[in-house]
Protein backbone atom coordinates (compact mmCIF):
# COMPACT_ATOMS: atom_id res chain seq x y z
CA UNK A 1 0.00 0.00 0.00
CA UNK A 2 2.90 2.29 0.86
CA UNK A 3 4.24 1.78 -2.65
CA UNK A 4 1.01 2.98 -4.25
CA UNK A 5 0.85 5.96 -1.89
CA UNK A 6 4.44 6.99 -2.67
CA UNK A 7 3.85 6.42 -6.38
CA UNK A 8 0.73 8.59 -6.43
CA UNK A 9 2.53 11.39 -4.58
CA UNK A 10 5.42 11.05 -7.02
CA UNK A 11 3.15 11.27 -10.06
CA UNK A 12 1.31 14.30 -8.67
CA UNK A 13 4.59 16.05 -7.84
CA UNK A 14 5.95 15.29 -11.33
CA UNK A 15 2.81 16.69 -13.00
CA UNK A 16 2.93 19.85 -10.88
CA UNK A 17 6.64 20.37 -11.52
CA UNK A 18 6.11 19.80 -15.24
CA UNK A 19 3.27 22.31 -15.56
CA UNK A 20 4.68 24.88 -13.16
CA UNK A 21 8.36 24.87 -13.98
CA UNK A 22 9.68 22.57 -16.70
CA UNK A 23 7.13 23.54 -19.38
CA UNK A 24 8.27 27.16 -18.98
CA UNK A 25 11.99 26.35 -19.18
CA UNK A 26 12.31 25.86 -22.91
CA UNK A 27 15.41 25.16 -24.97
CA UNK A 28 14.53 26.60 -28.40
CA UNK A 29 10.91 25.39 -28.30
CA UNK A 30 11.58 22.04 -26.65
CA UNK A 31 10.93 21.24 -23.01
CA UNK A 32 11.83 18.41 -20.67
CA UNK A 33 9.10 15.90 -19.81
CA UNK A 34 9.49 15.20 -16.10
CA UNK A 35 6.37 13.03 -16.01
CA UNK A 36 7.83 10.75 -18.67
CA UNK A 37 11.15 10.63 -16.81
CA UNK A 38 9.47 9.80 -13.52
CA UNK A 39 7.33 7.16 -15.21
CA UNK A 40 10.37 5.53 -16.83
CA UNK A 41 12.36 5.44 -13.58
CA UNK A 42 9.35 4.28 -11.57
CA UNK A 43 8.41 1.58 -14.11
CA UNK A 44 11.91 0.14 -13.93
CA UNK A 45 11.74 0.08 -10.14
CA UNK A 46 8.23 -1.29 -9.56
CA UNK A 47 7.41 -4.98 -9.25
CA UNK A 48 3.79 -4.73 -8.19
CA UNK A 49 0.96 -6.56 -9.85
CA UNK A 50 -1.38 -3.60 -10.27
CA UNK A 51 1.08 -0.83 -11.10
CA UNK A 52 -0.46 -0.47 -14.54
CA UNK A 53 -3.63 0.83 -12.85
CA UNK A 54 -1.71 3.87 -11.61
CA UNK A 55 -0.36 4.48 -15.12
CA UNK A 56 -3.89 4.35 -16.53
CA UNK A 57 -5.27 6.68 -13.83
CA UNK A 58 -2.54 9.31 -14.22
CA UNK A 59 -2.53 8.90 -18.01
CA UNK A 60 -6.24 9.71 -18.04
CA UNK A 61 -5.76 12.68 -15.70
CA UNK A 62 -2.99 14.08 -17.91
CA UNK A 63 -5.05 13.48 -21.05
CA UNK A 64 -7.80 15.58 -19.46
CA UNK A 65 -5.43 18.38 -18.47
CA UNK A 66 -3.48 18.49 -21.72
CA UNK A 67 -4.59 20.05 -24.98
CA UNK A 68 -3.08 17.09 -26.83
CA UNK A 69 -5.57 14.74 -28.53
CA UNK A 70 -7.63 12.62 -26.14
CA UNK A 71 -5.86 9.51 -24.80
CA UNK A 72 -2.62 10.29 -26.68
CA UNK A 73 -0.70 10.76 -23.43
CA UNK A 74 -2.25 7.59 -22.01
CA UNK A 75 -1.04 5.65 -25.05
CA UNK A 76 2.48 7.06 -24.69
CA UNK A 77 2.73 6.38 -20.97
CA UNK A 78 1.31 2.86 -21.22
CA UNK A 79 3.79 2.10 -24.02
CA UNK A 80 6.70 3.32 -21.89
CA UNK A 81 5.43 1.29 -18.93
CA UNK A 82 5.11 -1.88 -21.01
CA UNK A 83 8.57 -1.35 -22.51
CA UNK A 84 9.96 -0.91 -18.99
CA UNK A 85 8.42 -4.17 -17.79
CA UNK A 86 10.02 -5.95 -20.77
CA UNK A 87 13.40 -4.36 -20.00
CA UNK A 88 13.08 -5.40 -16.36
CA UNK A 89 13.09 -9.02 -17.50
CA UNK A 90 16.81 -8.80 -18.01
CA UNK A 91 17.90 -7.15 -21.22
CA UNK A 92 20.47 -5.16 -19.26
CA UNK A 93 21.58 -5.53 -15.68
CA UNK A 94 21.97 -1.78 -15.23
CA UNK A 95 18.65 -0.06 -14.77
CA UNK A 96 20.31 3.26 -15.70
CA UNK A 97 21.04 2.01 -19.22
CA UNK A 98 17.45 0.82 -19.51
CA UNK A 99 16.32 4.22 -18.28
CA UNK A 100 18.36 6.00 -20.98
CA UNK A 101 16.90 3.68 -23.61
CA UNK A 102 13.35 4.24 -22.35
CA UNK A 103 13.70 8.01 -22.17
CA UNK A 104 15.30 8.27 -25.59
CA UNK A 105 12.69 6.22 -27.44
CA UNK A 106 9.86 7.36 -25.15
CA UNK A 107 10.52 10.99 -26.04
CA UNK A 108 10.48 10.23 -29.76
CA UNK A 109 7.29 8.23 -29.31
CA UNK A 110 5.59 11.05 -27.38
CA UNK A 111 6.59 13.64 -29.97
CA UNK A 112 5.50 11.34 -32.78
CA UNK A 113 2.08 11.04 -31.15
CA UNK A 114 1.84 14.82 -30.68
CA UNK A 115 2.72 15.44 -34.33
CA UNK A 116 0.27 12.75 -35.50
CA UNK A 117 -2.40 14.43 -33.36
CA UNK A 118 -1.72 17.79 -35.02
CA UNK A 119 -1.90 16.23 -38.49
CA UNK A 120 -5.15 14.51 -37.52
CA UNK A 121 -6.62 17.88 -36.58
CA UNK A 122 -5.63 19.32 -39.94
CA UNK A 123 -2.84 21.57 -38.70
CA UNK A 124 -0.08 22.01 -41.25
CA UNK A 125 3.33 21.89 -39.59
CA UNK A 126 6.89 21.77 -40.82
CA UNK A 127 8.45 18.44 -39.84
CA UNK A 128 11.95 19.88 -40.12
CA UNK A 129 11.02 22.68 -37.75
CA UNK A 130 9.37 20.19 -35.37
CA UNK A 131 12.50 18.02 -35.42
CA UNK A 132 15.12 20.73 -35.00
CA UNK A 133 13.26 23.23 -32.82
CA UNK A 134 11.25 20.94 -30.53
CA UNK A 135 12.12 17.26 -30.74
CA UNK A 136 15.92 17.35 -30.53
CA UNK A 137 16.06 19.99 -27.74
CA UNK A 138 13.46 17.99 -25.80
CA UNK A 139 15.46 14.76 -26.19
CA UNK A 140 18.59 16.58 -25.00
CA UNK A 141 16.84 18.02 -21.94
CA UNK A 142 15.30 14.66 -21.08
CA UNK A 143 18.66 12.89 -21.39
CA UNK A 144 20.27 15.50 -19.15
CA UNK A 145 17.63 14.94 -16.47
CA UNK A 146 17.71 11.15 -16.72
CA UNK A 147 20.45 10.50 -14.17
CA UNK A 148 19.18 12.83 -11.39
CA UNK A 149 15.59 11.63 -11.70
CA UNK A 150 16.64 7.98 -11.87
CA UNK A 151 18.74 8.41 -8.73
CA UNK A 152 15.93 10.27 -6.94
CA UNK A 153 13.27 7.70 -7.76
CA UNK A 154 15.55 4.79 -6.85
CA UNK A 155 16.31 6.42 -3.51
CA UNK A 156 12.67 7.18 -2.71
CA UNK A 157 11.41 3.71 -3.56
CA UNK A 158 14.32 1.89 -1.93
CA UNK A 159 12.54 2.28 1.41
CA UNK A 160 8.97 2.32 0.15
CA UNK A 161 9.16 -0.88 -1.85
CA UNK A 162 12.35 -2.94 -1.65
CA UNK A 163 12.87 -5.00 -4.80
CA UNK A 164 11.58 -8.53 -4.40
CA UNK A 165 8.75 -7.71 -2.02
CA UNK A 166 5.17 -8.06 -3.11
CA UNK A 167 2.95 -5.60 -1.26
CA UNK B 1 53.93 98.14 55.97
CA UNK B 2 55.87 96.52 58.68
CA UNK B 3 53.61 93.46 58.61
CA UNK B 4 53.91 93.12 54.79
CA UNK B 5 57.62 92.28 54.83
CA UNK B 6 57.62 89.73 57.53
CA UNK B 7 59.66 86.61 56.84
CA UNK B 8 56.51 84.54 56.41
CA UNK B 9 55.06 86.82 53.79
CA UNK B 10 58.35 87.01 51.91
CA UNK B 11 58.50 83.22 51.86
CA UNK B 12 54.93 82.96 50.57
CA UNK B 13 55.60 85.53 47.86
CA UNK B 14 58.71 83.63 46.76
CA UNK B 15 56.77 80.37 46.66
CA UNK B 16 54.03 82.07 44.66
CA UNK B 17 56.53 83.50 42.20
CA UNK B 18 58.22 80.07 41.84
CA UNK B 19 54.86 78.39 41.18
CA UNK B 20 53.85 81.08 38.67
CA UNK B 21 57.26 80.76 37.03
CA UNK B 22 56.95 77.00 36.74
CA UNK B 23 53.44 77.37 35.31
CA UNK B 24 54.69 79.93 32.77
CA UNK B 25 57.50 77.58 31.76
CA UNK B 26 55.08 74.67 31.48
CA UNK B 27 52.60 76.66 29.40
CA UNK B 28 55.33 77.90 27.11
CA UNK B 29 56.57 74.32 26.59
CA UNK B 30 60.00 74.58 28.14
CA UNK B 31 59.26 71.83 30.64
CA UNK B 32 58.00 69.23 28.11
CA UNK B 33 61.24 67.19 27.99
CA UNK B 34 61.30 67.19 31.77
CA UNK B 35 57.66 66.02 31.93
CA UNK B 36 58.31 63.36 29.33
CA UNK B 37 61.30 62.10 31.19
CA UNK B 38 59.34 62.02 34.42
CA UNK B 39 55.99 60.68 33.24
CA UNK B 40 57.03 58.17 30.56
CA UNK B 41 58.07 55.44 32.99
CA UNK B 42 54.95 56.07 35.01
CA UNK B 43 52.71 55.87 31.95
CA UNK B 44 54.45 52.74 30.72
CA UNK B 45 54.09 51.12 34.08
CA UNK B 46 50.45 52.13 34.31
CA UNK B 47 49.80 50.80 30.80
CA UNK B 48 51.51 47.49 31.52
CA UNK B 49 49.57 47.13 34.74
CA UNK B 50 46.28 47.91 33.05
CA UNK B 51 46.90 45.46 30.20
CA UNK B 52 47.80 42.67 32.57
CA UNK B 53 44.67 43.37 34.59
CA UNK B 54 42.45 43.32 31.50
CA UNK B 55 44.11 40.12 30.27
CA UNK B 56 43.53 38.41 33.58
CA UNK B 57 39.93 39.67 33.71
CA UNK B 58 39.31 38.40 30.14
CA UNK B 59 40.79 35.05 31.05
CA UNK B 60 38.12 34.57 33.66
CA UNK B 61 35.19 36.31 31.97
CA UNK B 62 35.69 35.44 28.24
CA UNK B 63 34.02 32.00 28.23
CA UNK B 64 30.85 33.60 29.53
CA UNK B 65 31.16 36.47 27.04
CA UNK B 66 31.85 34.09 24.13
CA UNK B 67 28.79 32.07 24.96
CA UNK B 68 26.61 35.16 25.16
CA UNK B 69 28.16 36.54 21.96
CA UNK B 70 27.53 33.30 20.11
CA UNK B 71 23.97 33.30 21.37
CA UNK B 72 23.55 36.89 20.28
CA UNK B 73 25.13 36.08 16.91
CA UNK B 74 22.68 33.24 16.31
CA UNK B 75 19.78 35.50 17.24
CA UNK B 76 21.00 38.20 14.86
CA UNK B 77 21.60 35.70 12.07
CA UNK B 78 18.05 34.40 12.52
CA UNK B 79 16.75 37.94 12.44
CA UNK B 80 18.74 38.68 9.27
CA UNK B 81 17.44 35.58 7.51
CA UNK B 82 13.87 36.42 8.55
CA UNK B 83 14.30 39.96 7.25
CA UNK B 84 15.77 38.65 4.00
CA UNK B 85 12.82 36.31 3.46
CA UNK B 86 10.48 39.20 4.26
CA UNK B 87 12.29 41.34 1.68
CA UNK B 88 11.91 38.60 -0.96
CA UNK B 89 8.23 38.19 -0.08
CA UNK B 90 7.65 41.95 -0.24
CA UNK B 91 9.46 42.18 -3.57
CA UNK B 92 7.23 39.40 -4.94
CA UNK B 93 4.14 41.17 -3.61
CA UNK B 94 5.35 44.42 -5.11
CA UNK B 95 5.87 42.91 -8.55
CA UNK B 96 2.47 41.18 -8.34
CA UNK B 97 0.86 44.46 -7.25
CA UNK B 98 2.53 46.31 -10.13
CA UNK B 99 1.13 43.77 -12.61
CA UNK B 100 -2.34 44.06 -11.05
CA UNK B 101 -2.19 47.88 -11.08
CA UNK B 102 -1.28 47.78 -14.77
CA UNK B 103 -4.15 45.40 -15.48
CA UNK B 104 -6.46 47.65 -13.46
CA UNK B 105 -5.34 50.64 -15.52
CA UNK B 106 -6.11 48.68 -18.68
CA UNK B 107 -9.56 47.74 -17.36
CA UNK B 108 -10.27 51.39 -16.50
CA UNK B 109 -9.21 52.63 -19.91
CA UNK B 110 -11.40 50.00 -21.62
CA UNK B 111 -14.64 50.28 -19.65
CA UNK B 112 -16.78 48.71 -22.39
CA UNK B 113 -15.75 45.24 -21.13
CA UNK B 114 -16.11 43.48 -17.80
CA UNK B 115 -12.98 41.73 -16.59
CA UNK B 116 -11.93 39.01 -14.19
CA UNK B 117 -8.26 38.89 -13.24
CA UNK B 118 -6.54 35.52 -13.08
CA UNK B 119 -3.08 34.22 -12.27
CA UNK B 120 -1.21 31.92 -14.61
CA UNK B 121 -0.50 28.71 -12.69
CA UNK B 122 0.94 26.47 -15.38
CA UNK B 123 1.68 25.72 -18.99
CA UNK B 124 0.70 22.92 -21.33
CA UNK B 125 2.70 19.70 -20.90
CA UNK B 126 3.29 19.15 -24.62
CA UNK B 127 5.70 21.64 -26.25
CA UNK B 128 3.68 21.45 -29.50
CA UNK B 129 0.67 23.18 -28.00
CA UNK B 130 0.68 26.77 -26.76
CA UNK B 131 -1.69 26.78 -23.82
CA UNK B 132 -1.61 28.17 -20.30
CA UNK B 133 -3.56 27.19 -17.18
CA UNK B 134 -5.17 29.95 -15.06
CA UNK B 135 -6.62 29.85 -11.57
CA UNK B 136 -10.19 30.94 -12.41
CA UNK B 137 -12.92 28.58 -13.58
CA UNK B 138 -16.66 28.10 -13.80
CA UNK B 139 -17.07 28.96 -10.11
CA UNK B 140 -15.88 32.47 -10.96
CA UNK B 141 -18.15 32.73 -14.02
CA UNK B 142 -15.57 31.79 -16.63
CA UNK B 143 -16.98 30.12 -19.75
CA UNK B 144 -15.60 28.50 -22.87
CA UNK B 145 -14.68 30.96 -25.60
CA UNK B 146 -14.16 34.05 -23.42
CA UNK B 147 -11.28 36.24 -24.70
CA UNK B 148 -8.19 36.64 -22.55
CA UNK B 149 -6.09 39.82 -22.64
CA UNK B 150 -3.39 41.67 -20.76
CA UNK B 151 -2.69 45.39 -20.61
CA UNK B 152 -0.46 44.86 -23.66
CA UNK B 153 -2.95 43.11 -25.91
CA UNK B 154 -4.66 39.89 -26.90
CA UNK B 155 -3.51 36.67 -25.25
CA UNK B 156 -6.02 34.05 -26.44
CA UNK B 157 -9.33 32.50 -25.47
CA UNK B 158 -10.68 30.09 -22.90
CA UNK B 159 -10.50 26.58 -24.30
CA UNK B 160 -11.57 24.36 -21.39
CA UNK B 161 -13.05 25.11 -17.98
CA UNK B 162 -13.27 23.24 -14.68
CA UNK B 163 -14.55 24.49 -11.32
CA UNK B 164 -11.53 26.54 -10.26
CA UNK B 165 -9.20 26.54 -13.26
CA UNK B 166 -9.27 27.04 -17.00
CA UNK B 167 -7.10 26.27 -19.99
CA UNK B 168 -6.35 29.17 -22.33
CA UNK B 169 -5.40 28.68 -25.97
CA UNK B 170 -2.80 31.33 -26.83
CA UNK B 171 -2.93 33.15 -30.16
CA UNK B 172 0.51 31.64 -30.84
CA UNK B 173 -0.92 28.09 -30.83
CA UNK B 174 -0.77 26.22 -34.14
CA UNK B 175 -4.55 25.73 -34.15
CA UNK B 176 -5.37 29.35 -33.34
CA UNK B 177 -6.74 31.62 -36.05
CA UNK B 178 -7.62 35.27 -35.28
CA UNK B 179 -9.26 37.64 -37.74
CA UNK B 180 -7.47 40.97 -37.70
CA UNK B 181 -7.40 44.27 -39.50
CA UNK B 182 -4.38 46.40 -40.20
CA UNK B 183 -5.04 49.89 -38.94
CA UNK B 184 -2.85 51.79 -41.42
CA UNK B 185 -3.47 49.77 -44.58
CA UNK B 186 -7.16 49.34 -43.75
CA UNK B 187 -7.19 45.70 -44.88
CA UNK B 188 -8.33 42.55 -43.15
CA UNK B 189 -6.46 39.30 -42.71
CA UNK B 190 -5.75 36.48 -40.31
CA UNK B 191 -3.01 35.60 -37.88
CA UNK B 192 -2.12 31.95 -37.39
CA UNK B 193 0.07 30.46 -34.68
CA UNK B 194 2.66 27.73 -35.06
CA UNK B 195 4.14 24.83 -33.10
CA UNK B 196 7.15 26.97 -32.14
CA UNK B 197 4.99 29.85 -30.92
CA UNK B 198 5.68 32.20 -33.80
CA UNK B 199 2.73 34.10 -35.28
CA UNK B 200 2.18 34.46 -39.02
CA UNK B 201 0.08 36.92 -40.96
CA UNK B 202 -2.01 35.40 -43.76
CA UNK B 203 -4.78 36.24 -46.23
CA UNK B 204 -3.52 39.76 -46.97
CA UNK B 205 -4.51 40.87 -50.50
CA UNK B 206 -1.63 41.28 -52.94
CA UNK B 207 -2.43 44.93 -53.62
CA UNK B 208 -2.34 45.94 -49.95
CA UNK B 209 0.57 48.17 -48.96
CA UNK B 210 1.82 46.79 -45.65
CA UNK B 211 4.72 48.37 -43.81
CA UNK B 212 6.89 46.79 -41.15
CA UNK B 213 5.63 48.02 -37.79
CA UNK B 214 1.98 48.36 -38.87
CA UNK B 215 -0.38 47.72 -35.99
CA UNK B 216 -2.75 44.73 -35.96
CA UNK B 217 -6.11 44.86 -34.15
CA UNK B 218 -8.80 42.22 -33.87
CA UNK B 219 -11.51 42.75 -36.48
CA UNK B 220 -14.29 40.98 -34.61
CA UNK B 221 -15.14 38.86 -37.65
CA UNK B 222 -16.05 35.29 -36.88
CA UNK B 223 -17.40 36.24 -33.47
CA UNK B 224 -14.54 34.73 -31.48
CA UNK B 225 -12.98 37.97 -30.25
CA UNK B 226 -14.26 41.50 -29.65
CA UNK B 227 -13.12 44.08 -32.20
CA UNK B 228 -10.22 46.50 -31.76
CA UNK B 229 -8.06 44.62 -29.28
CA UNK B 230 -4.36 45.18 -29.89
CA UNK B 231 -2.65 42.05 -31.24
CA UNK B 232 0.84 43.02 -32.37
CA UNK B 233 2.92 44.59 -35.11
CA UNK B 234 4.03 43.42 -38.54
CA UNK B 235 7.58 42.11 -38.34
CA UNK B 236 8.15 41.25 -42.00
CA UNK B 237 6.16 40.68 -45.19
CA UNK B 238 6.60 38.30 -48.12
CA UNK B 239 4.86 38.83 -51.43
CA UNK B 240 5.08 36.33 -54.30
CA UNK B 241 3.51 37.05 -57.66
CA UNK B 242 2.20 33.52 -58.14
CA UNK B 243 0.23 33.54 -54.89
CA UNK B 244 -3.17 34.97 -54.19
CA UNK B 245 -2.26 36.53 -50.86
CA UNK B 246 0.69 38.12 -49.12
CA UNK B 247 2.01 36.58 -45.94
CA UNK B 248 4.26 37.79 -43.18
CA UNK B 249 5.27 37.38 -39.59
CA UNK B 250 3.91 39.19 -36.56
CA UNK B 251 5.57 40.32 -33.36
CA UNK B 252 3.16 40.02 -30.48
CA UNK B 253 3.65 42.64 -27.78
CA UNK B 254 2.65 40.11 -25.13
CA UNK B 255 5.56 37.95 -23.98
CA UNK B 256 3.83 34.59 -23.63
CA UNK B 257 6.78 32.95 -21.90
CA UNK B 258 6.63 35.30 -18.92
CA UNK B 259 2.88 35.72 -18.52
CA UNK B 260 1.94 35.80 -14.85
CA UNK B 261 -1.48 37.47 -14.74
CA UNK B 262 -4.23 37.97 -17.31
CA UNK B 263 -7.68 39.50 -17.65
CA UNK B 264 -10.66 37.52 -18.92
CA UNK B 265 -13.37 39.50 -20.72
CA UNK B 266 -16.48 38.07 -19.09
CA UNK B 267 -19.19 40.03 -20.89
CA UNK B 268 -18.26 38.76 -24.33
CA UNK B 269 -20.06 35.72 -25.67
CA UNK B 270 -18.27 33.94 -28.49
CA UNK B 271 -20.44 33.07 -31.49
CA UNK B 272 -20.25 29.49 -32.66
CA UNK B 273 -20.51 29.59 -36.45
CA UNK B 274 -19.69 25.91 -36.92
CA UNK B 275 -23.26 24.99 -38.03
CA UNK B 276 -22.99 27.65 -40.77
CA UNK B 277 -19.76 26.27 -42.18
CA UNK B 278 -20.62 24.20 -45.29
Amino acid sequence: MLFYLYSSIGFIAAIMLQMGIFSRAALFSGTADVVLLFLAAWSLRQQQKYSWVLVVIFGLILSAISAAPALSLLIVYLSVFLAATRLQMGLWRSSLLSMFLLVFFGTFLAHGVYIAGLFARGVSISLTEAFTQIMLPSVLLNMLLTIPIHALVQEIFRNAAPIGTEI
Amino acid sequence: MRNLFTSTNIRNIIILLVVVGILMLAVSGYLTPLFSLTFSPLISTQSWLSQRYLAIRDLFSSPRDMASLRERNILLENEVSQLQSQIVELQENLSQAQILYTLLDFARTNPQHEYTAATVIGREISPYYQYIIIDKGSNQGIMHGMPVVTQQGLVGRIDAVVANASRVQLISDAESVVNIHLQNAKVEGQIIGSITGEIYLEMIPQDAKIQVGDVLLTSGLGGNYPANIFVGQVLSMQSQQNRLFQSGSVQSIVDFSTLSAVLIITNFEAVDITPLVP
